[in-house]
C-alpha cells in the first residue's frame, strides 16, 4: 500500500524538492548578482544631492557594509522562514509589494498566453494545408518585431489614430470606476492594447509551431487512412493531425512562461502599468536589492510551476509519458 | 452713490473680477517618470519625490520665478544687523491636515531632527552653519549662526527644507515613520492614496492658509516611467500636464492645444547646467593643454541648437546666469570654438597625431538619457584626433564609478546650481568636497584660492560683496578648467490649453493652477 503510494507520490515529491533547490539557487544567484552590481541604493535614497557621511549612515542602516556572504547567510536565513525582508526605497515588506503587483502580471501574461495559444492555434492550421510560404515569412517577421515596437505602433492605431482605447494606464485617472461591472470594462479596455502587444510574440511563435506540427502529421499514414475512410481534408487536419500537433506546443509554451514574463517587463513600462517587471526595474535602478532578489524568487516559482503543469498536462494528455 | 463713487466701484469690481473668475474645482492628471517611494521630501532630495510630496508641504519661505524669498510658512522676517541670527514670525492658525495646529516646535524639531540630518543639501549647506533653534512662543523662531550665513533664506523654501509635523516625528526614527507613507503636511493639498509606480493622488486642503487655494479639487500625479507614452497620454487626453518634457518631445506638442513652458527650475533642481568633468587624477584629462583643446574644439552653440533644440544657451561662466548676482557674464569667452588652436595646443603639449590620426582615447561616463550629448562631442572632437569611449551607467552606478573608485577620464554631469551658489556650486569645486560623495567634486579639483574665496562668499553678508568673490573665483576656474561647463538646460513642463497657472519652476506646482472648461 505505502509503496504504490510513493510510486504515485514520489516522483511528485522529488520534483517539488528539486523545484524548491532550483528557486532557492536562482535566488543566491540574484543575491550575488545584485550584491556585487555597480554603485548602492545611496543615490535612490538620499536623491541627486548627497551629504558627506550619509553614504556610510545608509550603508550601515540597511547592512551594505558587511561582507556579502554575511549578508547572504542572514537573509537565507529569513528566506527559509519566509521572510523576504523590506524594501529599502518604499520602507514596505517585499511580500506585500509582490502581492500588490502580482495579480496585474499574472492577468496580463496569462490573457496573452491564452490569445496566442488561441489564436496561434487556428492561424497555424488554417497556414498548413496551404503551399504559400508567406504566411510563414510573415509570422516569422512578426516574431521577430521587439514588444516595444509592437507597443507603440498599436498604441498609434487603437490609441492615437482611432481613439478607441487608451494609450496607458490601467484605470482612468480622471474618473476611475468604483466596481462591479464598469471596473471589469475599465480594466478589460485598458488591457487589450498590452495582451495584444505581450500575445504577438508568442502568438507568431505557436502559428510556426503548429504549422510545421500539422503539415508534418498529414504527411503520416494515418491521415491518408482517415480520408480513404471518408474524412474530409479539413476534418482530418482539425480533428486527427492538430489533436497530435499540439503536445509539443504546449510543453514549448510552459517552458516559455519566463520569456513571457520578461516580455511583460518591456509592456509594462510601455503602457505604464503598475506590475511585477514594474517593480523589478524600478528596484534594480534604485539597488533596492531586496525587492530584486524577491521578484526573481517569484519569477523563478512562477516559471518552474508552469513547467510542472504543463508536464502534468502532458502526461494526463499522452498516456506514453504516464508510463515513466 | 455719486457718480464718482459708483466709478471707484466699478473699478474696484472689475479689478477683483479676475481673481474670483477662475474657476473652482475639477482635476489636473499630472504624469510624472518616476514612483516617489514614500512621501517624505524631508529626508532625501530625490527628484520623483520632490515632484509628489512637495505639494503637500510647505517651507518656511517659497521662492518666486526669480528666486527671491516670499512668505510662505513664516509670515516676515529679520536678520540681525551682525548677520549672526535670524528671527521668523510664523503665520498664524495654519493647521495641519489632520488637524493639530502648526507652531515653532514644528519649525525646531523639522530642522533639528530630520532635516539638517537626513536632508543632503540642507545638511550638507545649513547644518555646519547653524548653532542651535530657538523658539519664541508659538510663534516665534529664530536661528543662531555661527557665522553671517546670507544663502539661508534661499535654503529655506520647500525643496530645501519642507516643515514636517512635530507631533508625528518628535522621537521617532525619520527614515521609517509611518507617516512617510501617509503623509500629513500644510500644504495647498492633502495625501489621499498613492498606488505604487500607478498613481498619487491628492485631494484639495480645504483649510489651506491662502484662502482661495487651491483651486484644483484634486491632484492626480500618474506614473508614467516611458517618455514617449507620456506625449502619447497627453496627446489623447488622458494627462493634463508632463511636468518634464524632453526637448525633442517638446517639438512634437507645438502647435497641438498644448502650453510650453521653459523654466530655469523645476521640483528638486535649478540652474542646471551640462558639465564635462575631468578626472584630474589622471594623466591625460589631467593635462591642461588637452583640456584646453577640448574647450576650443567643442562648438556649444551646436549642442543647445542641436542636443538642446534651443532650450537652454551656451553657459558663459562656471555659476549658472540665471543666479546674477554671483555669475560673471563672459567668463567662458575665451574659449569660442577654434579647431586650428585647439591642434596647436596638442601639437606643442607633445599630444601628436599617430599613424590612425588618433592623438588621445579617453573614455566619458554618462547616464543613458545624455546619450545625444556625448554622441556629439564624438563627432566634435573626432577631427582633433581625440576618440571618446562611451560608458553608459545608470545614476547609482555611475556615482560609483566616478566619486568612490574614480575609474574615469571624463563624466558628463548636468549640475544643479540651485538659487545660491553654496547650494549646487561650492560641492563641485571646493577641495572640501573631493570624496566618494555622489555629485560632489568629480574633477578632484584643489586651489586654495578658489577655497577661500568659496569660504569668504559664503560668510559675507551682502549679495553685492558675495558676488565680488564668486567672479574672482569664476574667473580662475575658467583658466584652470576643471569641468568644462558645456550648456545651461532649461526645463520644459507642458499642459493642455484647457488649464492655466501651473508653476513648474517651484515644488508646489498646482497650488494656483485651475481648469478652465
Amino acid at each position: 500500500m505505502m509503496r504504490r503510494a510513493w510510486r504515485l507520490a514520489g516522483p511528485l515529491v522529488l520534483r517539488a524538492g528539486f523545484g524548491v533547490l532550483a528557486v532557492l539557487v536562482a535566488a543566491s544567484l540574484a543575491f550575488v548578482l545584485a550584491w556585487n552590481a555597480p554603485g548602492g541604493p545611496v543615490v535612490a535614497l538620499a536623491g541627486d544631492s548627497v551629504a558627506p557621511g550619509q553614504v556610510e549612515e545608509i550603508a550601515a542602516r540597511h547592512g551594505i557594509d558587511r561582507p556579502w556572504h554575511q549578508a547572504w547567510l542572514a537573509w537565507m536565513g529569513r528566506l527559509l522562514r519566509g521572510d523576504l525582508g523590506m524594501s529599502w526605497r518604499e520602507q514596505q515588506p517585499v511580500a506585500a509589494l509582490i502581492r500588490e503587483r502580482l495579480p496585474l502580471t499574472l492577468a496580463l501574461s496569462v490573457s496573452a498566453a491564452a490569445l496566442a495559444a488561441l489564436v496561434g492555434i487556428v492561424c497555424g492550421t488554417v497556414v498548413a494545408a496551404r503551399a504559400a510560404r508567406w504566411p510563414v515569412a510573415l509570422f516569422a517577421a512578426l516574431h521577430a518585431v521587439p514588444g516595444y515596437v509592437v507597443a507603440q505602433g498599436l498604441v498609434l492605431v487603437f490609441a492615437l489614430g482611432l481613439s478607441v482605447l487608451p494609450v496607458q494606464g490601467i484605470a482612468d485617472a480622471r474618473d476611475p470606476a468604483a466596481g462591479g461591472v464598469a471596473l471589469l470594462l475599465e480594466r478589460t479596455r485598458h488591457l487589450v492594447l498590452p495582451v495584444m502587444a505581450l500575445a504577438l510574440h508568442q502568438l507568431c511563435f505557436v502559428a510556426l509551431l503548429v504549422r510545421a506540427g500539422v503539415a508534418g502529421q498529414l504527411a503520416l499514414p494515418y491521415v491518408t487512412a482517415a480520408m480513404a475512410r471518408g474524412r474530409s481534408r479539413r476534418g482530418a487536419r482539425w480533428r486527427h493531425a492538430l489533436p497530435n500537433a499540439l503536445l509539443p506546443v504546449a510543453n514549448l509554451t510552459a517552458m516559455r512562461v519566463g520569456a513571457l514574463l520578461g516580455g511583460a517587463l518591456v509592456i509594462e513600462v510601455a503602457f505604464a502599468l503598475p506590475g511585477l517587471g514594474r517593480l523589478a526595474v524600478t528596484a534594480a535602478l534604485a539597488r533596492d536589492h531586496p525587492v530584486v532578489i524577491g521578484a526573481v524568487v517569484v519569477a523563478c516559482a512562477i516559471a518552474w510551476m508552469a513547467n510542472l503543469a504543463a508536464d502534468l498536462a502532458a502526461g494526463l494528455a499522452d498516456p506514453r509519458l504516464r508510463a515513466r | 452713490m455719486s457718480p464718482r463713487r459708483l466709478a471707484v466701484l466699478l473699478v474696484v469690481a472689475l479689478l477683483a473680477a479676475p481673481a474670483a473668475a477662475q474657476p473652482r474645482g475639477g482635476a489636473a492628471v499630472i504624469a510624472v517618470a518616476g514612483d516617489p517611494g514614500h512621501l517624505n521630501p524631508a529626508i532625501s532630495t530625490a527628484g520623483p519625490l520632490h515632484a509628489v510630496a512637495a505639494s503637500l508641504f510647505n517651507g518656511l519661505v517659497a521662492l518666486d520665478e526669480a528666486g527671491m524669498p516670499q512668505p510662505d510658512l513664516a509670515e516676515s522676517w529679520t536678520v540681525a544687523p551682525d548677520g549672526l541670527s535670524v528671527a521668523f514670525r510664523l503665520r498664524t492658525g495654519v493647521r495641519w491636515h489632520d488637524g493639530h495646529l502648526f507652531t515653532a516646535e514644528d519649525v525646531k524639531v523639522g530642522f533639528e531632527h530630520i532635516l539638517l540630518r537626513f536632508h543632503a543639501r540642507a545638511r550638507a549647506g545649513l547644518a555646519p552653519a547653524i548653532a542651535g533653534i530657538d523658539t519664541d512662543g508659538a510663534l516665534g523662531v529664530t536661528f543662531r549662526l555661527h557665522r553671517p550665513h546670507p544663502a539661508l533664506l534661499r535654503q529655506l523654501d520647500v525643496t530645501e527644507a519642507p516643515i514636517l509635523p512635530a507631533h508625528l516625528f518628535a522621537g521617532t526614527d525619520p527614515a521609517t515613520n509611518p507617516a512617510n507613507l501617509r503623509p500629513v503636511g500644510t500644504g495647498p493639498f492633502r495625501f489621499d492614496s498613492h498606488r505604487r509606480d500607478d498613481q498619487v493622488v491628492l485631494l484639495r486642503n480645504p483649510d489651506y492658509f491662502r484662502p482661495g487655494l487651491p483651486r484644483l479639487d484634486r491632484l492626480v500625479f500618474r506614473i508614467i516611467p516611458d517618455a514617449n507614452t507620456q506625449v502619447n497620454a497627453l496627446l489623447a487626453n488622458e494627462v493634463d500636464m508632463l511636468a518634464r518634457v524632453a526637448p525633442p518631445d517638446a517639438a512634437r506638442l507645438r502647435g497641438r492645444g498644448v502650453t510650453l513652458t521653459e523654466t530655469r527650475a523645476a521640483a528638486g533642481g535649478s540652474n542646471c547646467v551640462m558639465t564635462l568633468g575631468f578626472n584630474l587624477d589622471r594623466a591625460l584629462p589631467g593635462n591642461i593643454a588637452l583640456r584646453e583643446a577640448l574647450a576650443l574644439g567643442i562648438d556649444r552653440q551646436r549642442m543647445v541648437d542641436q542636443v538642446a533644440f534651443g532650450q537652454g544657451r551656451v553657459a558663459d561662466a562656471p555659476i549658472a546666469s540665471g543666479i546674477a548676482w554671483a555669475h560673471r557674464a563672459g567668463a567662458l569667452a575665451a574659449w569660442a570654438p577654434d579647431a586650428a588652436e585647439a591642434n596647436r595646443r596638442l601639437d606643442a603639449a607633445g599630444l601628436r597625431r599617430g599613424p590612425d590620426g588618433l592623438r588621445a582615447s579617453l573614455d566619458i561616463l554618462h547616464f543613458p538619457a545624455f546619450a545625444r550629448w556625448s554622441e556629439m562631442l564624438r563627432q566634435q572632437l573626432a577631427p582633433l584626433g581625440i576618440a571618446l569611449r562611451v560608458r553608459m551607467l545608470d545614476p547609482a552606478a555611475l556615482a560609483q564609478a566616478v566619486f568612490a573608485r574614480r575609474d574615469f577620464d571624463l563624466a558628463l554631469i548636468s549640475y544643479c546650481n540651485g538659487t545660491d551658489p553654496e547650494i549646487g556650486v561650492r560641492r563641485m569645486v571646493h577641495s572640501a568636497a573631493i570624496g566618494p560623495v555622489p555629485f560632489s567634486n568629480a574633477a578632484g579639483y584643489r586651489n586654495a584660492e578658489v577655497d577661500a574665496l568659496f569660504d569668504r562668499a559664503a560668510s559675507l553678508p551682502e549679495d553685492a560683496a558675495r558676488g565680488d568673490a564668486y567672479r574672482a573665483a569664476q574667473a580662475i576656474l575658467a583658466r584652470d578648467l576643471p569641468y568644462l561647463w558645456l550648456v545651461e538646460t532649461d526645463f520644459t513642463a507642458a499642459w493642455r490649453d484647457s488649464f492655466a497657472d501651473f508653476a513648474p519652476w517651484t515644488g508646489q506646482v498646482a497650488e494656483r493652477a485651475w481648469r478652465s472648461r
